[in-house]
């Protein structure tokens, strides 16, 4: 090992809390003492990452408050020190730890609103990929209709939620008058987050909606849509399928059209 | 490498995601960005967005903070990868990075750790360098980053390890002069006994920002105006080195884009003032020192 590795590896020791004599490595002298020295980087280090959790996980720091979440903050540094040269990427792991340490593991809505906040992530930095307009649908063959699939954009996804995840996020940022509480709701509700235009959106499907987009998401054919939807609306399943492909094409959900090549 | 004549961009600033639209909206007179290149090294979205359109308008440079290039650990060759893969989409003024290291045993600090003056280190930086130069096919800029600390085996002072380096790799440097006055006065050395030091036409580039007075300890945080010390000490690197594009880095409590654009104009007049740029000068992209 080199004189500089083993310097680095004291250094490194230092700055992320483990003892070391890296003190001793410090030149002495001028206005302040070799510890406040490398107090300076040990500082810097996890006021840079504790910062980075804060703005990845604004709302999860709401609901555990400023003491819990700088606790939740020092663990997850310990635990999972940063392995990215970008800084970005550091609070990937937070759902990780907060679903296996207690108390958080006790506690599946900080679970699940780690997931959604970190989904923003995602969403923010998916690839580009072009969206398909109305006119795109509507030049659609009638003969075409029986074969036609659906890709979404990169950025889409789509998970259900035990917890009232979404509805607490936008109480929080939004800040309501009447805060949304964290519930357990009655069954679990599907929640699809995705970037148009560049801003990125969510919202909470409805049972019949999270159906149909669930079979696009197979991607299986649009009458398999319809058939999803027969079951709440029976004979007009082939129309609402067609207003939730309008609103989906709308919304920017849909980045391509695939069916089967007509005969000339 | 051929050492290519210093191009010279004027007067740039930082590219921020808070100015985006202004950018494109008002067109502002800014000679060129500096990028932080990892913030679009990403698959897609609004960084790269702006990016493309922000090419088409103005000269780019691309300013990295992870190349670590004073690291033990290997070179990391995906990183570069990615790096490479930007600069091809950017075609940018140049590249450039730290004189430091930023982790190890692949855990990364995010900060820009000091590394020993002495010989040996001298070699390792420089073989590392000459590795970068050689995977991405240009000359790079290393920045001197402003330190806390020096080490018991440190031989050589800042400036002199700065300029073996460059020296020895054939690299490029980009003088930050507020990381000279926060270093000096944090390790008691002269300034301008640094800037003299520096072999003049490796430098391409200055970078100017703020920084936080502690009393005993200057913080280098990037959240202030330049202060008026920074200022003196740039117009002493006009004379010293000549024309060099510089640019205004604020990284934290970024203002609105009109109140960097004074600060960038302060630099301007010190600047022109000192290479005595007339205005019919000004319009002719050709001005070289």
């Amino acid at each position: 090992m080199s004189d500089l590795e083993k310097m680095q590896a004291l250094f490194h020791g230092a700055v992320i809390g483990q003892e070391t004599d890296f003190l001793s490595c410090i030149e002495k002298g001028g206005k302040i003492s070799p510890e406040r020295r490398l107090g300076i980087y040990q500082h810097a280090y996890r006021a840079r990452l504790r910062d980075i959790l804060q703005e990845d996980y604004p709302v999860l720091h709401t609901m555990l408050g400023d003491e819990a979440f700088h606790t939740l903050c020092q663990r997850y540094i310990d635990l999972y020190p940063s392995g990215h040269p970008s800084l970005r990427l550091f609070g990937r792991y937070v759902e990780k730890l907060v679903g296996e340490e207690p108390p958080y593991c006790d506690n599946p809505v900080v679970q699940e609103m780690a997931h959604f906040e970190w989904k923003f992530h995602d969403v923010f930095d998916a690839p580009d990929a072009p969206y398909v307009t109305l006119s795109d649908v509507a030049v659609l063959s009638p003969m075409v209709w029986t074969t036609l699939r659906f890709r979404f954009h990169p950025s889409f996804y789509m998970k259900a939620y035990k917890w009232n995840v979404a509805g607490v996020w936008s109480s929080v940022q939004e800040q309501y008058e009447e805060p949304t509480l964290p519930e357990k709701m009655p069954e679990p509700a599907y929640v699809i987050q995705w970037r148009y235009d560049l801003r990125s959106y969510f919202r909470t499907l409805p049972r019949e909606e999270a159906a149909a987009l669930k079979v696009v998401s197979e991607y299986r054919a649009f009458p398999e849509v319809c058939e999803a939807l027969a079951e709440f609306y029976g004979d007009d399943a082939p129309a609402k399928a067609a207003d939730f492909l309008k609103g989906w094409v709308v919304e920017g959900l849909i980045s391509r059209l695939d069916h089967a090549k007509l005969p000339l | 490498m051929t050492q290519s004549p210093r191009p010279y961009l004027g007067f740039g600033l930082g590219l921020r995601p808070d100015h985006y639209e202004s950018v494109l909206t008002e067109n502002p007179s800014v000679d060129w960005f500096e990028i932080i290149s990892e913030n679009y090294m990403v698959p897609g979205g609004k960084p790269l967005y702006y990016l493309d359109q922000i090419i088409e308008r103005y000269p780019v440079a691309m300013h990295g903070v992870s190349l670590s290039i004073g690291a033990t650990d290997p070179l990391n060759m995906e990183y570069l990868a990615d790096l490479k893969k930007l600069a091809d989409r950017v075609n940018p003024s140049w590249v450039s990075d730290h004189m430091c290291w930023t982790g190890l045993g692949g855990h990364n600090l995010h900060d820009l750790m000091p590394l020993p003056y002495n010989q040996d280190t001298a070699r390792h930086v420089i073989d590392r360098v000459k590795q970068v130069q050689d995977y991405l096919g240009r000359q790079i800029l290393l920045e001197n980053a402003s330190s806390y600390l020096g080490f018991t085996n440190s031989d050589m002072t800042e400036w002199e390890f700065i300029a073996e380096v460059a020296e020895g790799a054939d690299c490029l440097l980009l003088l930050d002069i507020n990381n000279i006055y926060v270093s000096g006065f944090n390790h008691d050395f002269d300034p301008l006994a640094y800037m003299q030091a520096i072999p003049k036409d490796r430098v391409w580039q200055f970078h100017l920002a703020g920084h936080e007075d502690n009393g005993d300890v200057l913080i280098d945080t990037h959240d202030h105006p330049v202060r008026s010390e920074v200022w003196d000490l740039y117009a002493k690197a006009c004379e010293i080195f000549g024309p060099v594009s510089t640019m205004i880095e604020r990284d934290d409590n970024i203002p609105a884009l009109p109140v960097l654009l004074a600060e960038l104009d302060q630099a301007r007049e010190i600047g022109e003032k000192a290479w005595r740029i007339t205005d019919t000068e000004r319009k002719d992209s050709n001005v070289r020192p």
